[in-house]
């Protein structure tokens, strides 16, 4: 068995293919990965420093008679980039044309009723950018690059930093230390979502149960 | 975000500066195999600035006798598109709520100004300030009159004959009907609309000294709020630029004469009009500011957890520009916060200015602007000189 150690931007998906597994769940539910499992919850955000261990490949052996044709699919889960889109202080930016760029295809989408895209992405994508096509949006015509596998853990401030960043409480670049911008920014999200006597500027477990369901991971 | 901008014009009475263009930030995201799913919402920052000191209202009053909107309209062309939002500050004297709805009229009085709005100016002429000593009454009537050349003398707020004339002589020459004053001591609707909208095109003028105007269409809210929320906030005094040391608050605080605290605590007395990016937009349900009309309980929500701390007066005097502690309000800071337009850049002290560098003057724009405006001097105004309502540093 293989120790595989996460480098910035890995994600399951991505480390399960390099290894040559269709399925990245053959690699998260062996009991050798039960700790991780237990740990980080979500298997495409990993902290750099994880361990994943890689189970030895199983061949897998379907007997088929000869000089005929046969369709084999493998059963695994399509891996997804799903973004809710916002504009501050607005409403969620319902049925707006938007444009992802990813491996070098761009692609047109619409969001559905309640500002969500979603696009089906090759597990090794690691960065794709996306720009709005709606003047009626405040980031109208902006480039906003996405880095894809670098949301770290909620229990990290760096993960913590990342999603307060993705939902307009700037919180600071993430190369960057800034105590009091980081506190004023857990400040803003729990006074806008958790009550008055939450508000310390601190993440702890209620703020963050409730920044990664209003995250959406 | 960070510290900077270009600061495009400075003097004693104000500031205005175009801030840093923010990159978006790259969004870390993690893809999804099960329904998680990453937010990514736009975050509402400003793009200029343009801050004004309170020399455009009285003592007390949110009346607005003279708005020089060369540096805004400056800014508006060189940021096209932008939204605008004012946000009224009073100094920390006085009572919270007071200040803040002092404050709030404010901003709307400039709101009303820029926006040629009667209906605006009538609303604040028509209900006084109930709570506090803000009524524009038969002053406000005499300083419009005299500025249109239609001398009453004084402009006291007592109504007397030669004030009384002098309206007529105004509703006679512009055909309207001559009802002179009720017994409220207030003027008709259509005499206070012929009024206000000469008087506001000479007094709300751009560097040429002509009239300048803006639309609700350049407000952040488009005017769609109740009561304007969005476009105009009243802070009172819950964000001040300077603090005093608290012995020095307390040795300014005692007596009756305060003039010198009043004059100390002109930077604080201040109105900021934020430009936003181009297209901004916000609906106005979700702005966290309460309107000017509500109390203060809106704002209070909205500070930091030791936002009264940090209004406070503590051991040393502290200044927003340097320690970036004094404000107590959260959201306003958060969008304030690499803004040069809050530096102190110039403080008056008994009759000198003294004045502090200022971080990101271009050197090409020669950093101060031509002319320096000088405040009129209240005594320089003759018992039968037209208009200059003198000019208390006090609130």
């Amino acid at each position: 068995m293989i120790e595989h150690i996460v480098r910035p931007g890995e994600y399951l998906s991505k480390i399960a293919k390099e290894h040559g597994f269709t399925d990245y769940l053959t690699i998260w539910n062996h009991p050798a990965n039960a700790g991780l499992k237990a740990r980080r919850h979500n298997p495409n955000v990993l902290l750099e420093g994880d361990t994943v261990r890689i189970p030895v490949r199983q061949t897998k052996e379907e007997a088929r008679a000869t000089e005929n044709r046969h369709r084999f699919v493998a059963n695994r889960k399509p891996l997804m980039l799903r973004l809710a889109l916002e504009d501050a202080f607005l409403k969620p930016l319902v049925n707006t044309a938007c444009e992802l760029t990813i491996k070098g295809q761009t692609i047109k989408l619409v969001s559905d009723g309640k500002g969500k895209i979603e696009h089906e992405i090759p597990p090794d994508a690691q960065e794709a950018s996306l720009v709005i096509k709606d003047p009626q949006a405040s980031f109208n015509g902006l480039v906003i690059p996405i880095l894809i596998g670098h949301l770290d853990p909620i229990d990290t401030p760096s993960g913590q930093k990342a999603r307060l960043n993705n939902l307009g409480y700037f919180a600071g670049p993430l190369d960057q230390e800034d105590e009091a911008l980081f506190r004023s920014a857990v400040e803003e999200f729990q006074c806008e979502h958790l009550g008055k006597a939450d508000v310390d500027g601190i993440v702890g477990p209620k703020t963050q149960v409730k920044l990664k369901a209003v995250y959406g991971c | 975000m960070t510290d900077g901008g270009i600061v495009r014009r400075i003097s004693e009475i104000g500031i205005s500066a175009s801030l840093p263009e923010l990159k978006p930030l790259p969004v870390f995201v993690g893809p999804s195999v099960g329904d998680e799913f990453n937010t990514v919402r736009s975050f509402l920052i400003p793009s200029a600035c343009f801050r004004r000191e309170d020399n455009s209202f009285d003592f007390d009053s949110s009346f607005a006798f003279d708005f020089d909107a060369g540096p805004l309209k400056e800014l508006m062309a060189l940021h096209p598109g932008s939204k605008l939002s004012i946000f009224g500050h009073s100094d920390p004297s006085g009572r919270d709520d007071f200040n803040k709805i002092l404050a709030g009229r404010r901003a709307q009085s400039i709101f009303g100004l820029l926006t040629r709005d009667v209906a605006v100016w009538e609303d604040l002429y028509r209900n006084h300030d109930t709570q506090g000593r803000d009524k524009w009454g038969v002053r406000t009537v005499q300083i419009m009159l005299n500025q249109l050349k239609f001398l009453t003398g004084r402009a006291d707020g007592t109504l007397d004959d030669p004030t009384r004339n002098q309206l007529k002589t105004f509703e006679v020459a512009r055909r309207l009907p001559p009802a002179g004053f009720d017994g409220k001591q207030e003027i008709s609707k259509a005499t206070f609309k012929q009024l206000v909208t000469e008087f506001m095109d000479m007094v709300c003028t751009d560097d040429d000294a002509r009239p300048f105007a803006v639309t609700r269409d350049d407000f952040l809210a488009r005017g769609a709020g109740r009561d304007g929320k969005g476009d105009i906030q009243g802070c009172g005094e819950f964000n001040p630029v300077l603090v005093f040391a608290k012995a020095e608050r307390n040795r300014l605080d005692q007596g009756t004469d305060h003039s010198e605290r009043n004059s100390r605590n002109r930077p604080n007395r201040r109105v900021m009009i934020l430009l936003f990016k181009a297209g901004s937009r916000i609906d106005p349900a979700k702005w966290p500011c309460p309107t000017v009309k509500e109390g203060v309980a809106g704002c209070k929500a909205r500070f930091f957890s030791d936002g009264e701390k940090r209004r406070d007066n503590t051991a040393t005097e502290r200044e927003f520009a340097k320690t970036k502690d004094t404000f107590a309000c959260r959201f306003y800071q958060r969008m304030l916060e690499a803004s040069p337009c809050e530096a102190i850049v110039v403080t008056a002290q008994f009759g000198t200015w003294e004045v502090v560098p200022v971080i990101g003057v271009p050197a090409s724009d020669g950093g101060l602007p031509p002319g320096v405006d000088v405040p009129p001097d209240p005594d320089a105004v003759a018992a039968d000189a037209p208009a200059a309502p003198s000019l208390r540093q006090e609130d």
